[in-house]
């Protein structure tokens, strides 16, 4: 009776342990994937927030929407950034907000977009501003 | 004729076969291992350059936001006061007397000299921006800019594994 393993068992051994080992692998790529979406998502957070400060002074309001600011979407005013060879376009929504007086309260919508390996990203932060 | 081979052990072809093969497979895993480790250790390197950027910017807008009387003393450093009456000071190293020049700091005190004496770090792994700009700027109507890059080995020049991270963002002192 033969007890020992054939040289071909044990090739076929060692590439199954190989597959496994691979199929361990992706989860270093998938890593890295969400390191670069983590490191542009960031950046758009970091720049709509700037955007948010621009916009919280009535008078900056003003002077890109007319006062009362009229409702619209604005770009260039705000401009596009060019940060770490990518293209952040934001643009800015004003609605009116909520309560009595629309023209003494606006919603402001940021929105900052992109392209990621050939996919339009965007990131949306929403504020409130008052003519106080 | 005499039967001399005994089937009962390796013979030295086997040996040397088994050998080959533990040979190449020990060598297929070490190569494997350090991609992975080199792998591990470049996220890890990047991740740690994110978290400070990220950080600092976030600690630093929400400092100055509560702030009043902002001034952009360099390009590389500001004062502001806070409502309590300390002004506070942010800057990057100069490489000597006020810290090295990977690090954003900040102090308090009435002088520049007085804040360096209590400095704290905020962030690590800074470099100067590749855009140009400086730290902190005046960007006119009461906002001021903030950019930090940050660079997993800030001495190094910039290459594989040792890419940039630029940050930007602005801020209105209310008070």
């Amino acid at each position: 009776m033969k007890k020992a393993l054939s040289l071909i068992e044990v090739c076929v051994a060692i590439v199954i342990v190989a597959i496994v080992l691979a199929s361990m692998l992706g989860v270093f790529s998938k890593g890295y994937w969400h390191l670069r979406k983590t490191r542009t998502r960031t950046v758009a957070y970091n720049l709509a927030r700037g955007i948010t400060e621009q916009y919280s002074n009535w008078t900056a309001l003003v002077t890109i929407a007319g006062s009362p600011p009229a409702i619209g979407t604005y770009t260039n005013p705000p401009d596009p950034v060019i940060l770490n060879n990518v293209t952040y376009t934001p643009s800015l929504a004003i609605s009116n907000g909520p309560g009595p007086d629309p023209n003494r309260l606006k919603r402001l919508n940021i929105t900052i977009s992109w392209v990621e390996d050939g996919v339009a990203k965007n990131f949306t932060v929403t504020t409130l501003k008052a003519n106080y | 004729m005499i039967k001399t081979q005994d089937t009962k052990g390796f013979s030295l072809v086997e040996i040397l076969i088994s050998l080959v093969v533990f040979g190449l497979v020990m060598a297929a895993a070490g190569g494997a291992f350090y991609g992975i480790y080199n792998e591990w250790r470049r996220q890890r390197n990047y991740l740690e350059c994110v978290e400070n950027a990220r950080w600092a910017m976030e600690f630093m807008s929400n400092e100055i936001k509560g702030g009043g009387s902002f001034t952009v003393v360099s390009s590389d450093t500001a004062q502001f006061d806070l409502p309590t009456g300390e002004r506070v000071w942010y800057w990057r190293g100069d490489g000597g007397t006020y810290g090295e020049t990977r690090i954003i700091y900040r102090g308090v005190g009435a002088g520049f000299g007085a804040a360096n004496g209590n400095r704290q770090e905020l962030a690590n792994f800074i470099v100067p921006n590749p855009s140009g700009n400086n730290t902190f700027t005046d960007a006119g109507g009461g906002l001021y800019a903030i950019e930090l890059t940050t660079r997993p080995n800030p001495a190094a020049p910039v290459g594989e594994g040792n890419r940039n991270y630029a940050l930007r963002t602005r801020v209105r002192p209310r008070n």
